[in-house]
């Protein structure tokens, strides 16, 4: 008989479409012929189930708990094929083993946690190829039987159960495990008890499998047919993440490839995710914000279960993602169950700011308002702390401000400092001021922040101006809390970190650590703040109604959230995106353990090549949101602005400045290849050093 | 027509491109992106050895010629 190879279940429907009336039975084998596992080397899931025993028992070194694994395998495979049976053995009478071996005695709690976590992590590592239950079905409905024959350590009923996770279990007319048998498809002897069992000639059984011994030599032996599944695709695949997952033990960038390996794996086989993904804003969500926000929130829990806050403060607007994220791994990580509570509180640097200046606004303090490259001078002080304009253009004038919206770019301006010094312009400033703090305070307690002893806030970023001005307006208060500052990005540049050392933290970026690798989130804020805020408008105050203080957004006609607005849809298709990524990221971390740090370096990767090397696509998708700033001044950023071509390099002076005020440099560059970009970034690179 | 989207997936060659100006430039060698340069030979050349040689496909043209021998 000519051995057979097929490249597809196409290729294979179509060989046994002319062939149904001689064909009785189909025989399949079951792993890497119908399921693929995401993680290889298939040992990685029992290496990660010897970690978690080990750290369960403590005081075993993961390695070591492998090795008495597999020392325990050997025995049982040897004593088999002292009996007269294949070297195969079964995982129940392994998993006792293992567990008296590492803990000294017989322990049933231990081994029903090992059987329970190796269900558990195959189940989340296997998944049906594409195509397999639609060629089953097909061959059922065409009135053939069709059973599976797997050489498996796994009990019956547990590879029944990862079948019928996989979607396949109700396909099957019988399954065969070598461990049930102690015969082996390798030898032939499976098979044999197969064609015995089936009650049918061997001719009339065709057996499929990816492998040539015990898939198709073995089989051809005794007179089946013996197909060999050769999808090479499939194959290197399964070699290269081998090889990844070698590498991994070099450190640095490669753990989180290997991590994005399997969670593109999972996305590619995720029809839904799939389908999804055709949508432009879907697809950026899934695989550019995606792994950015995941890793953030794997920080976060990292930091919760370090720190254990009473409560987790997620902070309006950027911080409604990441509150909508942090009870979907909620949902996914039952086994945990002290989480801290979540609160998503409404706040904004402006209500913050304005409580701040009860005491008065001193010129060190109004010195924020001119960050904002659009400053409009006093105009925007006044805005910055709600301070209306009305009440102020009268001492304005007395203390020459004939414009009130002249830019200052001199915060030490005369004009100014005689303006803050007046005691009428304070008295009215420290009255808001008071009216505001009273009202923020109450809001915040009524959120259950006073009282506790230690919370957490969680925001986007960028200077933890919220922090520091809570801490100003009630760090006095004998019951204000412990509160630590967790930010997808912090840049320090207003206020440093105001001396809260290690209770603020840029879990992606925190400039304090000078790692240039980081840099990325400030080359593109905007599309991290757009990819994670919330479709309600920016909190201006706060106002009482019926006895409880409820939070003042931003009026919807205002021109620039009208734009907001219109954007809305997008923005929840990047976080649906988003959340669909985050069950895959979640199954990864699962199966690989690893943690924030590992996988954290090829984030910073994504991220790099997404905000300076973006496609054209990304631009012109991206171009289409719109940003608000509503900091000290009300307006719109232009995110990709016009191309820049080879002829701007004539006017260096216009160019440098087109290139220094733009929201999205490397959007401008990128019509000239990735080659100016990867210029530019050497040069910023070279004076960051200097 | 639409051209194919960068996904999750960067090769460790435009890794070690992008990484350079971090690491020559900025002469960092905190963690970062940047795979290295021996660890991407290590890399590429395995993958690449999987990607001529494949002991199972030798395996199969062994048995065909075999096949027709017999036949023969």
């Amino acid at each position: 008989m000519t051995p057979l190879r097929v490249k597809d279940f196409a290729a294979l429907r179509a060989w046994l479409a002319g062939r149904l009336e001689t064909v009785r039975c189909v025989s399949f084998d079951v792993f890497d012929t119908l399921v693929a596992r995401c993680i290889e080397p298939p040992e990685a899931i029992q290496r990660r189930v010897a970690a978690l025993l080990a750290e369960r028992i403590g005081g075993i070194a993961p390695e070591a708990a492998f090795e008495a694994r597999r020392a325990v395998e050997s025995e049982l495979r040897r004593a088999a094929l002292a009996d007269g049976l294949d070297h195969e053995c079964h995982f129940d009478p392994l998993v006792e083993g293992w567990v008296a071996r590492l803990a000294g005695h017989a322990d049933a709690g231990l081994v029903d946690f090992v059987h329970a976590t190796e269900r558990e992590l195959e189940a989340l590592a296997l998944g049906a190829k594409p195509g397999a239950r639609a060629l089953l079905e097909w061959l059922r409905a065409s009135g053939v039987r069709v059973i599976a024959v797997s050489d498996m350590y796994l009990s019956h009923d547990h590879v029944a159960a990862l079948l019928a996770a996989c979607g396949l279990g109700d396909l099957f007319d019988r399954l065969y495990v070598s461990s049930e048998f102690g015969l082996g498809k390798y030898s032939g002897r499976l098979h044999a008890r197969v064609i015995e069992q089936e009650g049918l000639a061997a001719d009339e059984i065709v057996h499929v499998g990816d492998n040539l011994v015990s898939d198709m030599r073995a089989p051809m032996r005794l007179g089946m047919r013996g197909i060999y599944l050769h999808e090479r695709a499939e194959r290197l695949r399964r070699r290269h993440q081998a090889v990844s997952a070698d590498m991994a033990a070099a450190g640095g960038v490669w753990p989180g490839r290997r991590f994005f390996e399997i969670v593109n794996f999972r996305m590619r086989h995720d029809a839904a995710c799939q389908r999804a993904c055709e949508d432009f804003f879907h697809h950026y969500g899934a695989h550019v914000l995606g792994p950015a926000f995941a890793a953030f929130l794997l920080g976060l829990v990292e930091k919760i279960a370090a720190v254990k806050p009473d409560k987790v403060f997620f902070l309006a607007r950027d911080g409604y993602l990441f509150e909508r994220m942090y009870t979907r791994w909620r949902e996914l990580q039952r086994d945990t169950t002290d989480w801290p509570q979540a609160v998503y509180v409404y706040a904004s640097r402006r209500v913050v700011a304005t409580a701040s200046v009860a005491e008065g606004l001193s010129p060190e303090q109004a010195v924020v308002a001119f960050y904002n490259p659009k400053q409009q001078g006093l105009l925007s002080v006044l805005k910055t702390f709600g301070l209306p304009v009305e009440d102020f253009a009268t001492f304005a004038r007395e203390h020459g401000f004939d414009d009130i919206a002249q830019p200052l770019h001199d915060w030490r301006d005369p004009r100014l400092l005689a303006f803050l010094a007046d005691a009428r312009v304070q008295s009215r400033i420290r009255a808001r001021g008071a009216a505001a703090r009273d009202r923020l305070q109450r809001y915040f307690a009524q959120q259950g922040f006073f009282g506790c002893a230690r919370v957490a806030l969680v925001d986007i970023g960028w200077n933890g101006t919220i922090q520091k001005f809570l801490r100003d307006s009630f760090g006095a208060r004998p019951d204000y809390p412990d509160v630590h500052g967790w930010y997808f990005a912090f840049v320090a540049a207003m206020h440093g970190d105001f001396g809260m050392g290690e209770r603020i933290s840029g879990l992606m970026l925190d400039a304090r650590r000078s790692n240039p690798f980081e840099r990325t989130p400030m080359d593109f804020e905007e599309i991290f703040e757009q990819g994670a805020r919330s479709g309600e408008a920016t909190t201006l105050g706060y106002a009482d109604a019926d006895g409880r203080v409820v939070p003042v957004l931003k009026d919807d006609g205002a021109p620039d959230r009208q734009g907001e607005i219109a954007c809305n849809p997008l923005i929840e298709r990047f976080q649906q995106g988003v959340l669909d990524h985050l069950g895959h990221f979640h199954a990864a971390w699962k199966l690989t353990g690893y943690g924030f740090d590992e996988i954290k370096p090829y984030v910073l990767g994504l991220l790099e090549r997404a905000v300076v090397y973006p496609t054209r696509e990304e631009i012109a998708e991206i171009g289409r949101l719109v940003h608000t700033e509503d900091f000290g001044h009300d307006h719109t950023l232009d995110i990709a602005a016009a191309p820049i071509g080879y002829r701007d390099f004539l006017r260096p002076r216009r160019l440098y400045h087109r290139l220094r005020t733009q929201t999205w440099k490397f959007a401008a560059l990128a019509g000239l290849g990735h080659l100016p970009a990867w210029l530019v970034r050497w040069v910023q690179m070279s004076k960051a050093r200097t | 027509m639409r051209h194919a989207r960068t996904g999750l997936m960067l090769s460790a060659t435009r890794l070690l491109v992008m990484g350079l100006p971090h690491r020559i430039a900025a002469r960092s060698r905190a963690p970062g992106f940047f795979p290295g340069v021996r660890n991407v030979l290590r890399y590429e050349t395995r993958r690449l050895w999987h990607w001529l040689y494949e002991r199972e496909r030798l395996a199969l043209i062994r048995l065909r010629l075999l096949a027709l021998l017999r036949k023969r």
